[in-house]
């Protein structure tokens, strides 16, 4: 019994680690097949990996630059965007965007933050909202053992250096709590790239209806509401409208 | 964290609607009777700050300008009022009975509706007709006046893929006329350029002689263009509205007067068009990676010679004008035993007219590890220049690294962060694998069991304390307490004497008269053995534990005369314990 338990534990270890080692195997022939500039095979293999329920955001930007070298700039930047997504501050990815975006004519003014929203932003996307919140509870351990000090240890000096932690590492909790929670909430943002050269904002679901403004392609677009045909965007102007589900791709 | 939302949003909801009264949204014109070349002006007037305003589709106007948004807020007699406006300038597209549909307003979740306009518009006015002030009210596209003109001027029509040319908007008026409220009604559009706008503000005037007439010259707009395919593109125009004074004699009976005479004008400077030819594919290498222009190519080692463990760095440097800054700069390929960071990029671009200057430097920092003689290969930069019209390459010379010294131990953390031979494409080569459907820590299933966790601890933590506090209060808890432990002590020092009888049953005395100093509030005086049994007696034991206890005691007495085993002691010890949790029961307190 305990060996069939064994085998079994160690069948799904070896699962885990093969599907693993394939995706790094995949990555590394179409890393090949790029040099030796067979861009439709090295995409084929790129566009494989995530299957294997891996991915990262050097296989986004890598499969970017297979789009980027084949003149498909919309797909380009939908790749780059993608590993920005899993790691905003992943540089060769943001470099090689402004590059195809200078190329592609998408600027829109972006809405103006306040300037303390703006840097709480980007403080918060520094790390992963899992870091945060495990760096939330190493301060809420920290809190209650002070406090189990503070309550129960019988020398005053202890009682004392207690009483004083208590409420620093509770600031410091409720701090890394709420960047874990606003970082949480931006992870979650539904985003997704123009695809189409004549897409439209329209102010109601339906092709009647005003449509004043223009998607540019290759536009980041933020999606609030997706009904069967239709979704709800906002663009990074602030602008809130509707757009045909077909005009964008989902990152 | 769906509850901390549902409690924000139950304050913001609650406040307003408790604070105001009732919305109201409506719509009105100036006028319902207009000529087809007339304006038209309609408000949205709302009281209440709306969430989501849907005008109407003005499918028989052409929107000549807005929305334009006006907000005001008024205390009258301690009532306050609101009113937000939304304006639009319309113009007919035809003639008839013509329809402004009700626009929508979405108020605190409600939808209101404006009632639809009717407009009847009538033939052509002869001319605009003049208002009381003297404003004429034009249509959007009258004539442009001799007096002001706008003009685009290109810096060359004809132009290859990725280089640069420039686009100046000037606006020209004659000397003696004056020109204010200046309105800019449409941005020109650069469909398949980059551009660049160069000023911030309106530059001039300068003066400047056409056709023998002295204009003062403005120059509204200077972009920078880098077309980005072939074919010929359109820059379409920009529109700006201005308001034109001119002076004209009048006569007053006997006096002639120099009036001013103000007038609105719409200006366009006209759509322009520019040849973009695609960059010759013959002769075209692989290294191409797009720079169009003239440019310098630098590589300079910073240490030739230096001891492996130490660093240098490599200086890739291009600097000169075109379109700098829009094209990759190839990686150089480095001996794989060198070991190389990811380069540092520093750019120092400016715009300009002519195009982008300026320069941008990688910077690669190595770290020999073996010492030997490295040959740093020579870097490859191929240009296009348009005013030759061929590619241009350039080769910087092959650089010799040397090394000297220990080899620095190639151990296994080192090598990995050793880039695999660097590509000349720049492709990651060390993905950071991390699952697809990877669940978020924070609001999983073990994030709020943890929480609950902490929260249980909390509450122990504090119950503990309470009943801390309960016990400490109370003196002679804490005096049995310590007794208790005492005696405990005592009974395992007397279980580790069994070989010594003295003073194994001089402990078991010693428990016996704690015991009883402790229970019956004896004064060491009084310890005696006929004092306590007294004491037992009138406290209610039953006469049996007491001849027991008495029994005990003699032996204790007696034993030290006689031979006694290690069972017979092990028995007693257990005796006197069965004897006291007797007395326990009986004797509180």
């Amino acid at each position: 019994m305990k060996r069939k338990y064994f085998a079994l534990f160690f069948l799904c270890f070896v699962g885990v680690w093969g599907q693993r080692q394939k995706a790094d195997s995949l990555f590394r022939l179409a890393n090949e097949f790029f040099h030796r500039e067979a861009y439709a095979e090295a995409e084929r293999l790129y566009a494989e990996i995530p299957k294997t329920g891996y991915h990262a955001p050097e296989l986004y930007y890598n499969a970017g630059r297979v789009a980027y070298r084949q003149n498909r700039l919309l797909d380009a930047v939908y790749y780059y965007e993608k590993a920005l997504r899993l790691d905003p501050s992943y540089k060769p990815a943001g470099k090689s965007l402004d590059v195809v975006r200078r190329g592609l004519q998408a600027s829109r003014e972006a809405l103006p933050e306040i300037f303390y929203k703006k840097w709480w932003k980007k403080f918060v996307r520094m790390y992963r909202s899992d870091v945060w919140t495990y760096t939330s509870f190493l301060f809420l351990l920290a809190a209650l053992i002070s406090l189990a000090v503070f309550l129960h240890a019988r020398k005053v000096t202890y009682k004392k250096t207690a009483f004083y932690l208590f409420p620093f590492f509770v600031l410091l909790w409720l701090f890394f709590l709420f960047s874990a929670y606003s970082a949480y909430r931006l992870e979650h943002r539904n985003y997704a790239v123009a695809m189409k050269k004549e897409a439209r904002l329209y102010d109601e679901p339906s092709l009647n209806s005003g449509a004043q403004e223009k998607l540019f392609p290759g536009e980041k677009i933020e999606i609030l509401r997706e009904e069967d045909f239709w979704a709800q965007i906002r663009l990074s102007d602030g602008k809130i409208g509707w757009t045909p589900k077909e005009n964008y791709r989902k990152l | 964290m769906k509850w901390f939302e549902k409690y924000l949003a139950l304050i913001l909801i609650i406040l307003p609607q408790w604070m105001l009264g009732q919305a109201d949204f409506y719509a009105k014109t100036n006028k319902t009777e207009i000529a087809l070349n007339e304006r038209l002006r309609v408000d949205f007037v709302l009281n209440r700050n709306e969430e989501q305003f849907t005008p109407p589709s003005f499918n028989d106007f052409y929107v000549v300008m807005g929305p334009s948004v006006s907000q005001s807020y008024m205390w009258v007699n301690g009532k306050s009022e609101f009113k937000k406006t939304y304006t639009y300038i319309l113009q007919p597209k035809r003639k008839g009975l013509l329809d402004i549909e009700p626009a929508r307003a979405l108020i605190d979740g409600k939808t209101y509706e404006t009632e639809a306009l009717k407009i009847n518009v009538t033939e052509e006015a002869e001319s605009p007709v003049m208002k009381g002030n003297g404003t004429a009210n034009p249509p959007p596209d009258i004539p442009a006046s001799k007096n002001i003109f706008f003009t685009a001027e290109l810096s060359r029509s004809k132009v290859y893929i990725g280089e640069p040319l420039s686009v100046t908007f000037k606006l020209y008026i004659k000397n003696d006329v004056r020109a204010g409220n200046l309105n800019f009604v449409k941005n020109p559009e650069f469909e398949g350029f980059w551009s660049e706008r160069l000023n911030d503000d309106i530059e001039g005037p300068a003066e400047q002689t056409v056709d023998g007439v002295l204009y003062r010259v403005y120059t509204v707009s200077r972009v920078l263009l880098i077309p980005q395919k072939s074919g010929t593109l359109k820059i379409k125009p920009m529109k700006l509205e201005l308001t034109e004074i001119t002076y004209e004699e009048r006569v007053f009976g006997f006096f002639k007067e120099w009036v001013e005479v103000p007038r609105q004008v719409s200006l366009t400077s006209g759509a322009k068009m520019v040849r973009v030819e695609a960059l010759p594919e013959e002769d075209k290498t692989s290294d191409f990676t797009g720079a169009v222009g003239n440019y310098q190519l630098d590589v300079v080692l910073e240490n030739d010679s230096v001891k492996a463990g130490e660093t240098t760095a490599l200086r890739l440097k291009i600097s000169g004008k075109g379109n700098l800054g829009m094209f990759d700069i190839n990686d150089i390929r480095l001996p794989a035993d060198l070991e190389v960071f990811e380069p540092e990029e520093n750019r120092k671009i400016k715009a300009t007219p002519s195009g982008y200057t300026g320069s941008i430097e990688k910077i690669y920092t190595i770290i020999p590890q073996k010492s030997g003689k490295y040959i740093i290969p020579a870097v490859k930069f191929t240009y296009f220049d348009p005013q030759k019209k061929r590619y241009v390459t350039l080769k910087s010379q092959e650089k010799i690294l040397q090394v000297y010294g220990e080899n620095v131990s190639g151990n296994a953390n080192v090598r990995i962060q050793t880039p695999q031979a660097s590509t000349s494409m720049s492709l990651a080569t060390r993905p950071r694998w991390q699952s697809v459907d990877k669940e978020d820590f924070f609001n999983s299933k073990w994030f709020w069991r943890l929480n609950y966790a902490a929260l249980f601890i909390l509450i122990l933590l504090i119950i503990t304390k309470f009943i801390r506090n309960k016990i400490l209060q109370n003196p002679g808890l804490v005096a049995q307490r310590k007794n208790r432990s005492r005696i405990n002590s005592l009974f395992s020092e007397a279980r580790s004497n069994t070989g010594n009888k003295d003073r194994f049953y001089g402990t078991l005395e010693k428990i016996l008269l704690l015991y009883f100093q402790n229970k019956l509030k004896l004064k060491p005086v009084e310890l005696t053995r006929n004092h306590i049994e007294r004491e037992l007696k009138t406290s209610g034991v039953s006469s049996e534990i007491i001849q027991e206890l008495s029994g005990f005691w003699e032996k204790i007495q007696s034993v030290r005369y006689a031979p006694v085993s290690a069972d017979d002691m092990d028995a007693d010890l257990e005796k006197l314990q069965e004897i006291l949790k007797h007395l326990d029961k009986t004797l509180k307190g």
